[in-house]
């Protein structure tokens, strides 16, 4: 076994300060590695040290795997922990992490090139007779091999990016005379992403379900298998409310996708934390989608269910840690657990990116409730990160209970200073098709289209009181009005208390100071 | 352009009056005083009177008790122009906000007196025609400047009225002729009585 003192978590937000945690139950001490924006993030607040990666565009810091490999060098650390998104499913910076010496927490470089790469891991997979959803595993240049693959195929076709993921260069094709201009669009999302403009062609499958599978493998072919979770509630392919167990997953079905997944990691000897994507179709039968060689932004669900922390047993694994025999290890779940994304997106307006300085905050809690959060009062939420800023996971002894304890969560949990999707959390936990667990990856954004979606009823004595606070705000409690865009982007100095947004800056104007309106 | 001044009225203690619609419904009047923490106040809302306290935590957290209950002031960023929420709702003009009450976001738009006027002048300078100068404001009738028959040209001084211990002057928008008064000095009216006929020449 490698020892582990300090590890450099060479990431931002929630999950750097989720990643710090488990290192501090474990012991060990942690490094956060920061881009010049972040240098008073909560991460950095909470890690043992910390070290400057550069300036805030993540080009010049997050994704530069030289500085990492340098900073960790630098501050002394044996480890370096990728989190999800920026290099961590590039296999350039574990092999850089390895060249120096040190240890990645994460598949190796062959992992990543073997199963990151889309193409790859279709063929892989498909010739050990594990099924993938129709389509072609080679990668399309030109609309001549793309027609010519669809004239086989069928409609609808959704076009994809070879490289890369995020529901970048995803284009859906429903009909020839489509064709042509989604194979434009998506080529060229795919080359700007990416740097590469290749795309392949899956068949589209209708009303079908997102299910995937947790693995943690040790490298020498030993996989613990998690039980599944549903993450079809999407926009964009963008998840947004992701739960385990599969409401629409029987013993049976369920028995077979973890057999599928302890194969698909066990062949590959995986070794770390990954996830592996299946398409559920209406009947039961599954596709395998695709690998994330990762630990995935869903992942608390999981540890909600089973007890276990998955950001351990990476680092275990990383260390050296292998399972015992020849099987794969089964993990046992207990009740259910569903979790919201809270992003800086306004649900209202078709999910534009909100940017500002968080001027309210409060993070709710209560048996079965865990937020992971990356959020403190007074920060800026700028653009140019993931508009991600927190979780909230609820876990109940079966489904309704977990639902209900995660509304009640997000009625307690307080953001002021951007538009999130906390103003989701009340109308889809009511929608009857999320309720009854009947939905697919279309369900939402065809109820995020229905005009009424936020529509309430309003009894007349809540829309007497509310109609007060609306005057209240107009009259002088405003904090977003008086506070215009171009001066929201302004930060104030660390330490220094926004005067925009204080406490007496509210009295203030409550007294009057501010004057009537121009 | 305006034809009247106002103030808002921000002295303490003296409500102010607000349209208040909420998501696209019909408008509620709402007379409401500046708020202080922990002072007691009275608001009037749809016809009726209502105490209301405004709470600030020592962290920022704003909610109000309105008739005992607590109504937690969780404020979202106000929608964008060009957004469903900003064309006029229930005739009611201002800019919108929006809040989340128990989860649910709520947009509402309030309307302050000022923007009724504003609003008027838009309206009345974009009609041809006979045409009826209306108060933009409850008052009492100060002065009169004009009789049937007198020429008026835009922004010639039709009645003053008095408001909210401020003198407002209200403007004919077009050129014509006075045909009909329908006040007098002394007299009261609400917001949207006729004042004068003015016929086009």
């Amino acid at each position: 076994m490698k020892q582990i003192r300090r590890i450099l978590v060479a990431n931002r937000g929630e999950i750097a300060v989720r990643i710090i945690r488990t290192a501090r139950s474990m012991g060990i001490e942690t490094v956060a590695a920061h881009s010049e924006c972040d240098a008073g993030s909560l991460s950095v607040r909470l890690a043992d040290g910390s070290a400057l990666l550069g300036p805030a565009p993540a080009a010049q810091s997050y994704l530069r795997a030289e500085k990492i490999v340098a900073a960790a060098l630098a501050t002394g650390c044996q480890a370096v922990h990728p989190g999800y998104g920026f290099l961590s499913e590039r296999e350039e910076l574990a092999r850089a992490v390895e060249e120096a010496g040190l240890v990645y927490i994460g598949p190796t470089p062959e992992n990543i090139r073997r199963l990151g790469d889309k193409l790859e891991a279709r063929r892989a997979l498909s010739a050990a007779g594990i099924p993938v959803v129709p389509g072609r595993s080679e990668p399309i240049r030109d609309i001549e091999s793309l027609r010519a693959l669809a004239t086989k195929t069928g409609y609808p076709l959704l076009l994809k990016a070879a490289s890369g993921g995020g529901g970048k260069g995803i284009r859906l094709v429903r009909a020839e005379s489509e064709l042509e201009s989604a194979f434009r669009v998506a080529a060229s999302e795919a080359k700007g992403a990416f740097g590469e403009g290749a795309i392949f062609a899956e068949r589209f499958l209708e009303r079908a379900r997102h299910v995937e599978v947790q693995v943690v493998g040790d490298g020498r072919g030993g996989v613990q298998v998690f039980p599944e979770r549903d993450c079809s509630l999407q926009r964009r392919y963008q998840k947004l409310v992701e739960e385990t167990p599969c409401p629409a997953v029987g013993h049976a079905v369920r028995g077979a996708l973890l057999e599928t997944a302890a194969q698909i990691a066990g062949l590959a000897r995986y070794r770390g934390a990954g996830t592996i994507e299946f398409l559920l179709a209406p009947g039961g039968s599954f596709h395998f989608l695709e690998m994330n060689t990762r630990l995935q932004v869903e992942h608390p669900i999981t540890e909600m269910v089973t007890g276990a922390d998955l950001v351990r047993e990476q680092i275990e694994v990383a260390a050296g840690k292998t399972y015992p025999g020849a099987k794969p290890l089964l993990r046992e779940a207990r009740g259910a657990a569903v979790e919201l994304r809270i992003n800086a997106e306004d649900p209202e307006e078709n999910f534009r990116p909100s940017t500002g300085r968080i001027t309210g905050l409060r993070l709710p809690g209560g048996p079965g409730v865990r937020v992971d959060s990356g959020l403190s009062i007074g920060i800026e939420v700028t653009p140019h990160y993931d508009a991600l800023l927190a979780k909230v996971i609820a876990w109940g002894e079966d489904r309704a209970a977990a639902i209900e304890r995660l509304r009640a969560a997000c009625l307690e949990m307080r953001i002021e200073g951007v538009a999130t999707t906390l103003a989701l959390a009340a109308p889809l936990l009511a929608d009857p098709a999320f309720r009854s667990g009947d939905y697919h990856c279309q369900h939402l954004e065809a109820l995020l289209a229905r005009p009424d979606f936020f529509a309430r009823d309003l009894d007349a004595g809540d829309r007497a009181a509310l109609a007060i606070v609306a005057a209240f705000l107009r009259s002088s409690g405003s904090r977003a009005e008086c506070l215009p865009a171009s001066d929201k982007k302004k930060s104030a100095p660390r330490g220094s208390e926004g005067a925009g947004d204080s406490p007496w800056a509210a009295l203030g104007r409550g007294m009057g100071l501010r004057g009537g309106e121009r | 352009m305006g034809s009247a001044r106002p103030r808002d009225g921000l002295e303490r203690g003296r409500a102010v009056k607000f349209r208040v619609a909420i998501l696209d419904q019909e408008a509620i009047e709402v007379d409401l005083p500046p708020l202080h923490p922990g002072e007691a106040a009275r608001a009037v809302v749809g016809g009726k009177t209502v105490d209301v306290a405004l709470v600030v935590e020592a962290d920022g957290e704003r909610a109000l008790l309105i008739g005992g209950e607590r109504y937690a002031v969780h404020e979202l960023p106000p929608p964008s122009a060009g957004s469903a929420a900003q064309g006029a709702a229930g005739g009611v003009q201002g800019p919108a906000f929006r809040f989340l009450h128990r989860g649910w976001p709520i947009t509402a738009r309030v309307e302050s007196e000022n923007d009724r006027l504003k609003a008027r002048a838009r309206e009345r300078t974009s009609h041809a025609g006979p045409h009826t100068v209306t108060s933009p404001l409850p008052g009492a009738v100060r002065r009169v400047f004009v009789s049937p028959g007198a020429v008026v040209q835009p922004d010639s001084p039709v009645v003053t009225l008095d408001a909210m211990k401020m003198e407002n002057e209200v403007r004919a928008d077009r050129h014509g002729r006075v045909a009909e008064v329908y006040v007098q000095p002394g007299q009261v009216v609400n917001a949207g009585d006729r004042l004068v006929r003015i016929e086009l020449e």
